[in-house]
């Protein structure tokens, strides 16, 4: 198989990766996290000026029509710089779910995406989230949202049917509950008490479903790059800092686990392009990213995220 | 002093995909919290 990248991907991991060395060094990214939103909204807006919400809209609506390898290039190009803004979402997910409705294609920085519910694990089916008479009541979690956004997409259930609804986030009755994950990015409870919510047509679960899986992958991209990129940040470290007179890298005991996170990386990273080649099949997808890349292959063996930083962590003391 | 360095900021965000991903090591996710 060829893995090499065409023109125009080299371009799109360059701009990408420009970006990110100039403007989200992790001194910037906790300048921006200690911000009232929880991000920088001048460095939203630059970011929006990318253009990468336009890489998944087909060409015909005036996108690049790219797939999800596509993706997988940018989100391991955002990766080293843990971006704070809901980029891959964005770019992945509400793009797959505006149903073609090109006000949403054009403002898609706008939107938020409403689909999970407590207790619901990764379950997409709406339980608790119902739509009567064009009014949508219940509670949605886990919203990655930033200053910008203003519209959700949100599921939910009108009797046995599920479908995804356009709702204002300013609208009486909405409530946004905002708070930072443990990483510090920001993400959100939308709670809405009959709210008017607009149908977005052809969208139902398995559109969903599928939208989520392409948002996955697109995710675990950028995992592999922050993986990488903590990688380096520990082989320079052990190159420079001297011990027994000696850089730590010298030691074998070091070095070996240097090969093995190296090793994890580049498996995260097989297991990636193995993903994104399964996109259109959201079940083959889950399946790997679930239960070949995250959970132990045996009883011994730690997922790879869990791993890879503790390994770098005890290799800095 | 990891977070200091940066490299506690990739460990933090990698936990926390595994939270929202799939399984995390109870063990490691405790770990994590105290050294935050």
């Amino acid at each position: 198989m060829d893995f090499s990248l065409s023109d125009e991907q080299r371009m799109l991991q360059d701009t990408v990766g420009k970006f990110v060395a100039d403007r989200y060094s992790l001194d910037q990214r906790k300048s921006y996290m200690a911000q009232s939103a929880g991000h920088d909204a001048g460095v939203a807006n630059e970011l929006a000026d990318l253009g990468l919400n336009l890489v998944q809209i087909a060409e015909e609506q005036g996108g690049l029509g790219g797939d999800a390898f596509d993706a997988m290039i940018v989100g391991e190009a955002l990766g080293p710089g843990l971006v704070l803004e809901p980029v891959m979402d964005v770019m992945t997910a509400v793009s797959a779910l505006a149903g073609g409705r090109e006000d949403i294609l054009e403002d898609s920085n706008a939107y938020t995406l409403g689909l999970y519910e407590r207790g619901q694990r990764y379950a997409l089916t709406p339980a608790g989230t119902t739509v009567a008479d064009g009014k949508i009541t219940g509670t949605k979690t886990l919203a990655p949202i930033s200053a910008a956004a203003t519209h959700a997409l949100v599921s939910a259930k009108d009797g046995d049917d599920v479908g995804l609804y356009r709702v204002s986030l300013t609208a009486d009755g909405a409530t946004v509950f905002n708070y930072p994950l443990q990483d510090g990015r920001p993400f959100a409870d939308l709670q809405f008490d009959g709210v008017a919510a607009e149908r977005i047509d052809g969208v139902g679960l398995a559109e969903i479903e599928a939208a989520v899986a392409r948002l996955t992958i697109a995710e675990c991209a950028v995992a592999v790059g922050a993986m990488q990129a903590a990688l380096d940040m520990t082989k320079e470290y052990l190159s420079v800092r001297k011990q027994f007179g000696r850089p730590l890298a010298a030691f074998q005991e070091l070095q070996f686990r240097l090969v093995d996170m190296n090793m994890e990386v580049q498996d995260a990273r097989s297991m990636s392009i193995w993903a994104a080649n399964q996109a259109n099949q959201p079940a083959v997808m889950r399946c790997c990213v679930r239960r070949h890349w995250q959970k132990p292959r045996s009883a011994k063996r730690r997922p790879m995220f869990a791993k890879i930083p503790s390994s770098c962590m005890a290799a800095w003391g | 002093m990891t977070q200091d360095y940066g490299v506690g900021a990739y460990a933090k965000y990698l936990l926390t995909f595994n939270l929202l991903h799939g399984d995390v090591d109870y063990h490691t996710g405790r770990v994590m919290r105290l050294s935050a």
